[in-house]
């Protein structure tokens, strides 16, 4: 091969690839260890809670309103995926509602965005176009562009996340005592939120709705390293990035000169992970 | 110091607290007893700015508890609720919390409190492979390690075995020593004489009975409010061994 069209293959399609990869699986980690905590929940994680959707659905609405605007996908994503964190987080704080019941919120908020995305297709059919893929995850057709614009947005969120360990620590003692240790209980948990929307909804922005990197990951940290945040967050990014760069190798090479969209293998191992922590949970409550 | 001055309290149209007033000062334990639903927690949780009165005022060290920021007020008052989750975070990393309002972790409060409480050998130890009894020990040692005047803990005792019981007598004891303003909410009257001097009693929102606590157990007050009758010279007591 040319020297030169190497060089452009290198620079122009797997550099961007990798930090893709790597960028996706570092902040989708980082939000589910941020969900976790601020909802005290383990079996939560930005697709588990319909966080991945909502940010799918607005980036498609923003994609079919204004297709000439790019840049304003990751903003429309970040939203998508703060309104559903606010829904869900009113659910939990007005229903004191239990981990289960925070999932089944989940399925039911997945199902009506996912209702919405299927409408904005059904009326603009133009835009489907790579809708599959998008709706599957991966990062086959991932530009520099839309990568880079991302990073904006990650990296300072990964910074601001590890900057606000402490405060996730103290959440986890419950309302009350962090309350009383001396934290503004409301207003850190919605500042996380916000953190953890952004982060998931610029990686789905240009990654589309990869599961599960944003569950597991955390849970597998804690296990082995506990659960203080100024190791979690940053051995859950570590995790989520090499997760989420082994698999999309695999996703590449596996099937040969086929490609399998990354989103399918993460779900084929994320889908037993959660109904292995779901039987566990049950058990536990039992 | 708390000082609570004709507090009443509502959820809802349900009144709960009834012009409640109440001086607790430094050096001193007082137990808060009663029946369930009497409004004991809910009076904790007010001092404790959980709640906000319906009226009445709540002075924290003669200021109103409300005109406190957030963390200067965790520097006055250190309150235990009852139920709280068990973090996956190591003993010694839970005592550090209690340092959170001062900005700093400050290893010796951290090291001191741990030591005072007992559970210095368990600093590595993961909360979730504690008992009962030596999670709540290192909850205590996460309210020394904030060192606040001020503590009230909710129902420190239940579920817990009798030496376990003992080792958190002993600690409230120890914060009573040490000049600070210990408010305990309890259900198990047989600990009572070991724990405090003075016992506030409440039933229906109100406080029926505010005084010595050996003369409490013996009150009509208490047979009222409980609705039982005290059978002279059949009291228990115990003595750690």
């Amino acid at each position: 091969m040319h020297e030169g069209a190497a060089r452009r293959i290198l620079v122009h399609i797997r550099l961007p690839r990798t930090v893709a990869a790597i960028l996706s699986g570092a902040a989708l980690a980082c939000s589910g260890a941020i969900i976790q905590g601020v909802l005290g929940n383990p079996l939560a994680g930005p697709n588990i809670i319909g966080v991945n959707a909502g940010a799918g659905f607005m980036t498609l609405l923003a994609g079919w309103l204004f297709p000439m605007s790019a840049g304003l996908l990751p903003a429309a994503s970040f939203a998508g995926a703060f309104l559903t964190s606010l829904v869900i987080l009113v659910l939990v704080q007005k229903t004191n509602a239990s981990r289960l019941t925070v999932v089944l919120a989940g399925v039911a908020v997945s199902a009506i965005l996912s209702a919405g995305t299927d409408l904005i297709t059904t009326i603009a059919p133009e835009i489907t176009l790579g809708l599959t893929a998008f709706r599957i995850g991966g990062f086959s057709g991932v530009s520099a562009e839309r990568v880079y614009g991302a990073a904006l947005y990650i990296l300072p969120g990964l910074v601001c996340a590890f900057g606000m360990a402490q405060r996730l620590d103290v959440l986890c003692l419950g309302d009350e005592t962090a309350q009383s240790v001396g934290l503004k209980v409301k207003s850190a948990r919605t500042v996380l939120l916000l953190l953890a929307s952004l982060l998931a909804g610029a990686a789905v922005s240009f990654s589309g709705l990869v599961g599960f990197v944003g569950l597991m990951s955390p849970h597998m940290v804690r296990r082995i390293a506990g659960g203080e945040h100024k190791r979690l967050l940053p051995l859950s990014m570590l995790t989520g990035a090499v997760m989420m760069l082994g698999c999309d190798i695999i996703a590449r090479t596996a099937f040969a000169p086929y490609e399998v969209p990354v989103g399918i293998l993460l779900s084929l191992a994320g889908g037993p992970f959660f109904l292995l922590m779901l039987v566990k949970g049950g058990r536990s409550h039992d | 110091m708390i000082d609570l001055q004709n507090v009443s309290f509502s959820y809802g149209r349900e009144m709960i607290l009834h012009q409640v007033s109440c001086r607790m000062a430094n050096g001193e334990v007082v137990s808060l007893i009663g029946p369930n639903g009497a409004g004991k927690s809910t009076l904790l949780r007010l001092c404790a700015r959980i709640l906000k009165p319906l009226e009445g005022s709540v002075l924290v060290d003669e200021r109103p508890a409300g005109d406190y920021p957030v963390k200067a007020f965790a520097r006055q008052l250190a309150f235990l609720p009852q139920s709280r989750p068990t973090p996956a975070i190591s003993v010694r990393s839970l005592v550090t919390l209690g340092r959170f309002a001062h900005g700093k972790g400050d290893r010796e409060a951290v090291e001191a409190a741990m030591q005072t409480v007992g559970i210095a050998s368990l600093a590595e130890r993961d909360m979730r492979t504690l008992s009962g009894g030596q999670r709540q020990m290192a909850y205590l040692a996460m309210l020394l390690a904030q060192e606040s005047p001020n503590v009230l803990l909710d129902e420190p005792f239940t579920h817990l075995d009798i030496s376990a019981q003992l080792d958190v007598a002993r600690v409230i004891r120890q914060m009573k020593d040490a000049g600070k303003c210990v408010v305990v909410v309890m259900h198990d009257l047989n600990l009572l004489e070991q724990v405090c001097g003075r016992a506030v009693l409440m039933d229906s929102g109100r406080i029926v009975y505010d005084g010595n606590a050996a003369d409490c157990l013996r009150s009509n007050a208490l047979q009222d409010a409980f609705g039982v009758r005290i059978l002279e010279n059949q009291g228990i007591s115990f003595a750690k061994r």
